[in-house]
């Protein structure tokens, strides 16, 4: 874990500078590879080869790793997709289950041992994920109302009387297509952000502490419980935020693609 | 909802300022728009989420 300690030993805060490490591989090229681009490549490659490895050779009577690919299908399918789109979520399965588990690879490396740096704490992480699903909630809302219909639905609200219009339709206008991606960004990077600093912080508060003179040692026991207690609460969090960024997705799609508003 | 709830003074709010920019106002339009657009977001989370409750 990267120890926010001064050189001489003493307490020194975490700041910002935690989620830009330096390049590690293609130094100075526009391909230049940083240790959250290397964990968020590895973690791509282990969601990808557990799916692969799990269908691959899909049998009636599942065994194996094929068990546990259809548990991590079913988590998702009954608790979000189910939930929050019914019958139509079908078509939607694939995205969401893989957004779910990359989403929740990505957010565990902040508490994995030799990682520690959650690949969902830079913002381009999140961003993207949040622009794909702008994309596939606003497409799919005008495949199934077509333009004008989807744009009516959701900058006219039914039962306002027309002069509350002038008000209503600009809020609406930048809360559905410029703040949903935007709150989607910031509710998952914040939490992760936040996360990551406390842990650096109580942990590497430990260090200092352990390595100060007197009494003073004694602190380090609270601190470094302090620092066990939020990683397990950094486990609750990964999974909760990969959660509520799959169900809300699971959401807009519905209400996109759904008459009624 | 929460969207909808900061966009309703951000944008308000904003137009407010921009009234009060072009009219020579201090401050004048500016809170009344937040305070419009807030009332108007509670209007709005009524409308979509709360009415059929």
């Amino acid at each position: 874990m990267p120890m926010a300690t001064a050189d001489d030993g003493g307490f020194k805060a975490p700041t910002v500078g935690e989620f830009f490490p330096g390049g590690l591989l293609f130094v100075g090229t526009p391909f230049e590879m940083t240790r959250i681009n290397l964990i968020g490549l590895l973690m791509t490659g282990v969601v990808s080869v557990f799916f692969v490895m799990a269908f691959a050779k899909p049998r009636l009577v599942p065994s194996g790793v094929q068990n546990l690919g259809e548990m991590a299908v079913d988590l998702v399918q009954k608790n979000v997709i189910d939930e929050a789109l019914g019958e139509k979520g079908k078509k939607y399965a694939p995205y969401l289950i893989s957004m779910f588990w990359l989403l929740l690879a990505f957010n565990i490396t902040g508490i994995l041992p030799t990682m520690h740096l959650p690949v969902t704490s830079v913002i381009a992480i999140p961003l993207m994920f949040a622009v794909i699903a702008w994309l596939v909630f606003n497409i799919q809302g005008i495949r199934a109302l077509g333009f004008w219909h989807y744009l009516k639905a959701n900058l006219f609200p039914p039962g306002i009387p027309w002069p509350i219009y002038i008000l209503v339709t600009p809020i609406e206008f930048v809360s559905t297509f410029l703040l949903r991606p935007l709150t989607l960004t910031i509710r998952l990077l914040a939490n992760m952000m936040a996360g990551h600093l406390l842990l650096v912080l109580f942990f590497s508060a430990t260090s200092a502490l352990l390595l100060a003179d007197g009494f003073v040692k004694v602190f380090a026991i609270p601190s470094y419980l302090m620092g066990l207690a939020f990683t397990l609460f950094e486990i609750l969090i990964a999974v909760l935020q990969a959660y509520i960024f799959t169900l809300l997705t699971a959401v807009y799609i519905d209400s996109a693609t759904s008459e009624e508003h | 909802m929460v969207g909808t709830l900061v966009a309703g003074p951000l944008v308000w709010g904003l137009i407010g300022l921009g009234i009060d920019q072009v009219v020579g106002t201090t401050r004048i339009f500016l809170p009344i728009g937040v305070a419009l657009g807030f009332i108007t977001s509670l209007l709005l989370v009524y409308v979509r989420y709360g009415r059929d409750a």
